[in-house]
């Protein structure tokens, strides 16, 4: 950081106000404990899917400066380049929970697994035409392991 | 960022990729203050601000291997947080979502932070005074209060500020801060007050 006008006042200033943020405000322990634990997370051999498509982002822009009534269940499309799609669907129940409703449209996929970064994890068998589905997911933060033939696919994370 | 900073960022972003834990520790441990300033200077709560730093760094490990330049880490996680608090604030309701602009009121989530726990009477002047600038001047504050100070192109991607403004924005609003704190004829224990 190059900067010819920095006085010896504004640095000491600043240096005042980072020693208040630190005393005030800093990262709680808590927020760090999860950063450290994110690498557990790595993907290692599995390929990460691509986010095609996020209704919700979406509905962000079509209902700019308007507050909808009623949301349209969230939907979010994943691929693999040519090899792999898959469709989920979010339904929220009235406990604020949400139901997974998935939909494999390109690529073989055997087997689904729910993961959460606090390293939970539910399994959900896919039927003959591909389809899958979880039971009651809490908000929160969660990706798709997807297993395949011979490969295994990781959906980037998204929160409820 | 000097020659021996730059080579450091690098080890630790490869060990990361390497799976090393101690390597891991260490980004965080450099960049965590920067990614809570981005959060904390758009008035995020702290609930919120967890949940972008949580979001922040689950991205950086989906990319580490994919990340270009690992000595510009710092500026993809800049940008990365940036992005997280946009969503976050959509989500609030408090950005129109055509156009990010993020409005100015303070959110009613936003807990005053607890200055008893500054110890001087002058700490406590100054964080007040702080917390009474502008939109843009807190924002840049609060980021380049972060331990270590952010690289301005770390500023410029947490802000989308060109960096050349930086510099005369970071002067103006330190100004401001001082006639803030003087206004309140708080000195310090030496007798010196925020000139």
């Amino acid at each position: 950081m190059s900067d010819e006008d920095v006085s010896m006042d504004d640095e000491r200033l600043l240096a005042e106000l980072r020693e208040a943020a630190a005393a005030v405000d800093d990262v709680p322990r808590e927020v760090t404990l999860a950063a450290r634990s994110a690498i557990a997370h790595r993907l290692l051999d599995a390929r990460l899917a691509e986010l095609l498509h996020d209704s919700r982002d979406a509905e962000h822009k079509e209902h700019a400066g308007v507050r909808s009534l009623a949301m349209s269940e969230r939907r979010l499309a994943f691929a693999v380049a040519e090899d792999l799609e898959v469709e989920i669907e979010l339904q929220p129940d009235l406990a604020g929970r949400f139901r997974l409703l998935g939909q494999v449209v390109a690529g073989e996929v055997g087997q689904v697994v729910v993961e959460t970064p606090g390293g939970d994890s539910r399994g959900a068998d896919v039927d003959d035409a591909g389809g899958f589905q979880t039971a009651e997911l809490v908000a929160g933060t969660y990706r798709l392991r997807l297993t395949g033939r011979d490969a295994v696919v990781v959906t980037p994370w998204f929160q409820l | 960022m000097d020659v021996e900073d730059r080579a450091r960022v690098v080890a630790l972003v490869e060990g990361a990729r390497a799976g090393d834990q101690i390597a891991w520790d260490g980004l965080v441990a450099r960049y965590e203050r920067m990614v809570w300033g981005i959060a904390r200077g758009f008035r995020l709560n702290t609930a919120q601000a967890g949940d972008v730093a949580g979001m922040t760094w689950l991205r950086v490990v989906e990319h580490l291997h994919r990340i270009a330049e690992p000595a510009a880490i710092g500026s993809w996680i800049a940008t990365t947080a940036r992005r997280e608090c946009l969503a976050a604030l959509r989500r609030s309701g408090r950005v129109q979502p055509a156009d990010d602009v993020v409005a100015d009121a303070p959110d009613v989530d936003d807990e005053p932070v607890d200055a008893r726990l500054l110890r001087s009477e002058r700490d406590r002047a100054l964080w007040a005074a702080f917390e009474r600038l502008g939109q843009r001047c807190r924002r840049l504050l609060r980021i380049l209060m972060a331990d270590p100070p952010p690289s301005y192109g770390e500023v410029s991607a947490a802000l989308d500020m060109p960096i050349g403004s930086i510099g005369p924005t970071r002067m103006r609003c330190l100004a401001s801060l001082r006639e803030l704190v003087e206004s309140t004829g708080i000195t310090d224990a030496s007798g010196f007050s925020g000139r």
